[in-house]
């Protein structure tokens, strides 16, 4: 009787096994060029309707385009141009593409996106979501917690409180969108303007956002967590999507650390949503000087606010705008989103007043 | 075909009967003992004890001795002795002889004899066929980085292209510009679904099984086809031990062992069985994907022999790998995605069960085999799933007509009907599983079942006209599927030009069939047509001062309607092909104390698509060897061993699309193999102690690889959107301990 054995020890004494550099950015970062998000007002449309499309680009430093980008839509053999289009969908049934090709200022950067049609194939109307106001907590989630703490077990078991105050250290941001959504078909998409900070998503709508940039290893569950951001405001997006073609975008700006008030000669947030008195009526109206803010995702700022007036949607009222590349809807108060679908140029709303709505910031304790 | 091959396989023990030998119970008997010993005198046991012309035949016992009954009224016999591992011996003996006899073995050179314990090829100057390559154990053993694998070592023959160490290709096979799918690989004549457990771990079949690897990397002659590529042809021990043997093999990713045991004079049965067992310390994973794979396979073997020359054996091979991973990379995904990402589920496993038969007589020699193959290929991803099985039958059949020691001629029968069932259920596609199941990554539903059968036969002439040897022959081919037939004439050439120049030559028309899958009329092309190739190889042997050898070979092909197959796309056929190349090598060798080999290879494969032509997916311009390993002390043998290999084209992503409905991208790919990658380099390094006692010996060894700089990428990846490219990469450094024992 032979018996042999033989045992080898392979000791992988290398930083990994097989592995590679993350990229310096993911989906989350908003930090070239980019269209972030593509919408149709009928995603299943009948034959011959007429649609309306628009799209979000992300300019490269903000939600904003200093010069703005060419856009170029086609629909089988339809082509059109602009921020705003209307386009005739073919008489033929069956799963058509809208096609966008989104040219930067400077000619040679091009995106381009495909956002499916179903033509007369039963399922429509799939019309845009309309979004609620993004609703936002503070949970306690120091920097220097081990990374079983950044899990999504650990995470969703955290409570949090309104987000009135800052988020102060050892804080991170809770936001949800509260979709009126019993079947789960939406999903929220969350990015952030100059990729500062880190997502980590909780569910289909609710994201906490980390002031750092946090890498989590998923095979060995380690958490590398950088240093902390700057003290500051940053503007935060989130696309909604059903992947059926029904999109929808909004925008928050989370306070890391800083007061601000409706006075404050920083922009806070857009389309109204301004941080506020909580013992302030809900809703009104202010009329401010836009400044040019670098800094801004929205590349200007207010350059000092007038108090707050009210006013309620649907009143009659004309507002003076400013002379934007596009034309402007003249009863609508000025909207933020205006800049970033590429209607105006940061250029031609620099220096001049506008009167923009503002609502209070909706909060709840960060329950999932 | 299938009778006719049955009856010759069958009828293989009546050759037997057909040698000229005198009825030995009309002759007087007369006892003959003695001894077979080894160069420094100690008994060999289990060596055959033949007698040229007569039935009589024995084995020596445990102590060397053994004992015969030979024909009283002979003036001479002649006995011939054999044993794996050493020189054959071919002996007079004027009868009656004097005394006991002691007869004394050489170990056997490399080249020469067929070896229990050893892997032996001929080395290219006996080499049958002008244009193979040979390895042997010893090699496979010392050779830092093979990890014992024998199918490994064939990886660092000239003209192989080198892959990178754990990358998804790293065992894959492509020789002389040709990819792995445009070769065959046979086990004892039957060809398996997969050679390697994942595609790059070890292969399935224990090295210590084998007797003989054989490389043919081009212009093969008749006796093999349905291939435009190489053949590698690995044989099996016919083991016949003395006395039981368990064996344990332990290493850091699998466990096995092995048994092999006597069950009667003539019957021997071995038996081994390897799982890989990481996944029952660590678990499966992390509980997103699999970290540590689960693979395993098993053979078993039963081997009747009489004597050498008729041997019988059945034997089962089976192999499975299973895998679990997440559809998109964890580093893709937010905790929330990870949790809700769907996980494929993928198996491979397949079983063969085989009868091999092994007749000689002074001069026919006839082997057989004939095969049943199942192969399971079942994946699921929630409730899509696609199943691919295969069973098979392949027949085979050779015979060698010796009717001079000049002259040989050589005929066969191939034969392989299949059964292919390839269902599909899938609602979309999943193009990120492209690589473990191809119809879910085409988002194709499919239910079809293929029938085709395949057969060849060939014949060949091997005729030694003094120095010159001429191996002319012919093989027609039949695909039931494509309807096609091959008639390719084949020729061989070897010229001794002086005792140490040999030059050879080989050449012909080669045709392989599309597989089943790429004829599909679901999801391929059921009008390819059989894919053709000439190919002419040119070589040179040149042996200094009787150790240092020297070879040159350059080679060239042409390729005519390739099929290029990218997993989940549709087959695209109709491509014309082209491959030159040259290597160049250089090996010395004393046996057990050192041996060196070094070669530089340069190969040139392109193929025309659109008009131009590209590099092909398996394209390694250049690569280069270098091993050495040498016993500078008793107990102590250190070895090394350098690789360079020039980088893979492969097709890059230039930009990405945005899909707006589900806010992700689609790669928008670039020209085909427009971008190269990094050139890959790897040092080998081996030191190992061994020990002996009185009924035990042992070895320790330690091994490191070393891959310099940014040479092991193993295969690009991309940002989210497809505007940044960045490679995987490999280990850098990896040590290796290891301990081997033995008690006896």
């Amino acid at each position: 009787m032979t018996v042999r054995s033989s045992i080898a020890v392979l000791g992988i004494a290398t930083l990994c096994s097989a592995c590679f550099a993350p990229f310096p950015h993911d989906r989350h970062d908003l930090v070239d060029f980019r269209i972030v998000g593509v919408q149709v007002s009928d995603a299943a449309p009948e034959p011959g309707d007429t649609i309306s499309a628009k799209a979000l680009v992300y300019g490269g430093d903000g939600f904003y385009h200093d010069v703005l980008p060419t856009l170029e839509w086609s629909l089988g053999e339809q082509v059109a141009e602009g921020p705003l289009v209307e386009l005739t969908v073919p008489d033929e049934d069956g799963e058509w593409e809208l096609h966008l090709v989104a040219t930067h200022a400077d000619g040679l950067t091009q995106e381009t996106a495909v956002l499916p049609l179903s033509v007369g194939l039963g399922l429509g109307p799939l019309p845009p979501p309309e979004l609620p106001a993004i609703q936002r907590a503070v949970i306690e989630l120091p920097l220097d917690s081990d990374a079983e703490a950044f899990t999504l077990e650990a995470r969703q078991r955290l409570q949090g409180e309104g987000a009135f105050l800052p988020m102060a250290d050892g804080q991170a941001a809770r936001l949800r969108l509260p979709l009126d959504d019993p079947e789960g078909r939406y999903r929220a998409r969350w990015m952030s303007a100059g990729g500062q900070g880190t997502f980590l998503e909780l569910d289909a709508t609710i994201t906490d956002w980390v002031p750092a940039d946090v890498f989590l290893d998923a095979e060995d569950l380690e958490a590398e967590v950088g240093e902390a951001l700057e003290l500051g405001l940053y503007g935060l997006g989130v696309l909604v999507i059903d992947e059926l073609g029904s999109n929808a975008w909004a925008f928050a700006d989370v306070n890391w650390g800083v007061e601000l008030s409706v006075d404050s000669t920083t922009w806070v947030e857009h389309r109204g949503r301004l941080r506020g008195d909580p013992a302030a009526p809900p809703s009104g109206l202010v009329k401010s000087k836009l400044m040019r803010d670098d800094d801004s995702p929205w590349g200007v700022a207010m350059g000092g606010g007038n108090p707050w007036f009210p006013w309620e949607h649907g009143e009659p009222f004309e507002f003076a705008h400013p002379p934007c590349e596009h034309p402007l809807p003249a009863r609508e108060p000025f909207d933020m989103d205006w800049i970033a679908e590429g209607l105006c140029s940061r250029e031609a709303v620099i220096g001049h007043h506008v009167v923009m709505r503002v609502e209070m910031i909706e909060t709840w304790n960060g329950t999932p | 075909m299938i009778p006719l091959l049955l009856a010759l396989a069958l009828a293989g023990p009546g050759l037997a009967q057909d040698a000229p030998a005198p009825p030995a119970a009309e002759q007087a008997l007369i006892p003959v003992e003695g001894m077979i010993l080894d160069t420094m005198g100690l008994p060999l046991p289990g060596a055959w004890i033949t007698v040229a012309g007569l039935p009589q035949h024995t084995r020596s016992d445990a102590q060397g001795a053994f004992a015969l009954e030979l024909p009283a009224t002979a003036a001479t016999v002649t006995i011939k002795v054999s044993l794996a591992g050493f020189d054959e011996r071919e002996l007079p003996l004027a009868m009656p002889p004097a005394g006991p006899l002691q007869i004394v073995l050489r170990s056997g050179a490399p080249g020469e004899g067929g070896a229990m314990g050893e892997i032996v090829v001929e080395d290219t100057q006996e080499a049958a066929a002008p244009i193979q390559h040979t390895l042997d154990r010893e090699q496979v053993e010392l050779t830092p980085g093979t990890h014992s694998d024998a199918v490994r070592l064939v990886q660092a023959l000239p003209g192989v292209a080198v892959t990178r160490e754990y990358a998804p290709s790293a065992g894959a096979l492509a020789i002389r510009g040709a990819g792995p799918d445009e070769h065959r690989l046979y086990l004892d004549g039957v060809e398996l679904p997969y050679l390697f457990h994942f595609k790059q771990f070890t292969s399935v079949v224990n090295t210590g099984l084998l007797e003989e690897l054989t490389l043919y990397p081009s212009a093969f002659g008749a006796d093999n086809g349905d291939a435009t590529g190489a053949i590698v042809d690995a044989r099996t021990k016919s083991l016949t031990p003395d006395k039981p043997l368990i064996g344990v093999d332990l290493n850091a990713i699998m466990a096995g062992g092995y048994l092999r045991t006597p069950l009667g004079r003539d019957l021997f049965l071995s038996a081994s069985g390897r799982r890989s067992y990481m996944d029952w310390i660590v678990g499966g994973g992390s509980g997103q994907y699999t970290v540590w794979p689960i693979f395993w396979d098993g053979y078993a073997r039963l081997d009747h022999v009489p004597d050498p020359d008729h041997r019988t054996a059945l034997s089962i091979l089976t192999a499975s790998d299973r895998w679990e991973r997440l559809v998109r990379e964890p580093e893709e995904l937010d905790p929330v995605e990870a949790a809700d990402e769907p996980i494929l589920d993928y198996s491979h496993r397949y079983i063969v069960g085989s009868l091999i038969r092994h007749d000689a007589s002074e001069d026919l020699r006839s082997d057989a085999t004939i095969a049943v193959v199942v192969d399971r290929w079942p994946a699921r991803l929630q409730e899509h799933w696609q199943d691919r099985r295969e069973d098979n039958l392949q027949l085979r059949h050779d015979l060698v007509w010796l009717p001079r020691s000049d002259l040989h001629l050589a005929a066969g029968l191939r034969g392989r009907a299949e059964r292919v069932l390839r269902q599909a259920s899938v609602d979309r596609s999943w193009p990120e599983v492209v690589e473990e199941a191809p119809l879910l990554a085409r988002g194709l539903d499919v239910d079809e079942r293929i029938h085709r059968v395949r057969a060849a036969a060939y014949g060949e002439l091997r005729a030694q006209l003094g120095a010159w040897r001429v191996l002319p022959g012919v093989r027609v081919e039949h695909d039931t599927l494509t309807g096609a037939w091959s008639p390719d004439p084949r020729m061989g050439l070897k010229w001794k030009a002086t005792p140490s120049l040999t030059f050879r030559a080989g050449m012909g028309r080669y045709s392989q069939f599309p597989s089943s899958d790429a004829l599909s009329p679901a999801t391929g092309d059921p009008s390819l047509p059989a894919i053709r190739s000439e190919q002419v190889a040119l070589g040179l042997d040149g042996v200094i001062k009787g150790r240092l050898t020297l070879t040159a070979d350059a080679y060239a092909k042409q390729l005519r309607e390739m099929v290029l197959e990218t997993p989940g796309e549709a087959p695209v056929g109709g491509v014309d092909g082209r491959v030159v190349g040259g290597e160049v090598g250089a090996r010395y060798r004393i046996r057990k104390v050192f041996f060196f080999w070094a070669n530089l290879s340069y190969s040139h494969s392109q193929r025309l698509l659109d008009d131009a032509w590209i590099p092909y997916d398996w394209s390694q311009p250049l690569t280069a060897g270098l091993v050495a390993s040498w016993t500078f002390l008793p107990q102590w043998n250190a070895g090394l061993r350098y690789r360079y290999g020039a980088g893979f084209p492969y097709t890059p992503v230039v930009d990405g699309v945005y899909q707006a409905a589900e806010d992700r991208y689609d790669p928008l790919l670039g020209d085909r193999n427009s971008a190269t990658m990094a050139a890959y380099q790897k040092v080998d390094l081996h030191l190992e102690y061994r020990w002996e006692r009185d009924h035990w010996r042992g070895a320790v060894y330690a091994e490191a690889w070393i891959i310099p700089g940014r040479a092991n990428e193993m295969y690009p990846v991309y940002s989210y959107d497809y505007d940044d490219e960045t490679f995987v990469y490999g280990p850098h450094f990896v040590p290796i301990l290891g301990v081997r024992g033995e008690l006896y």
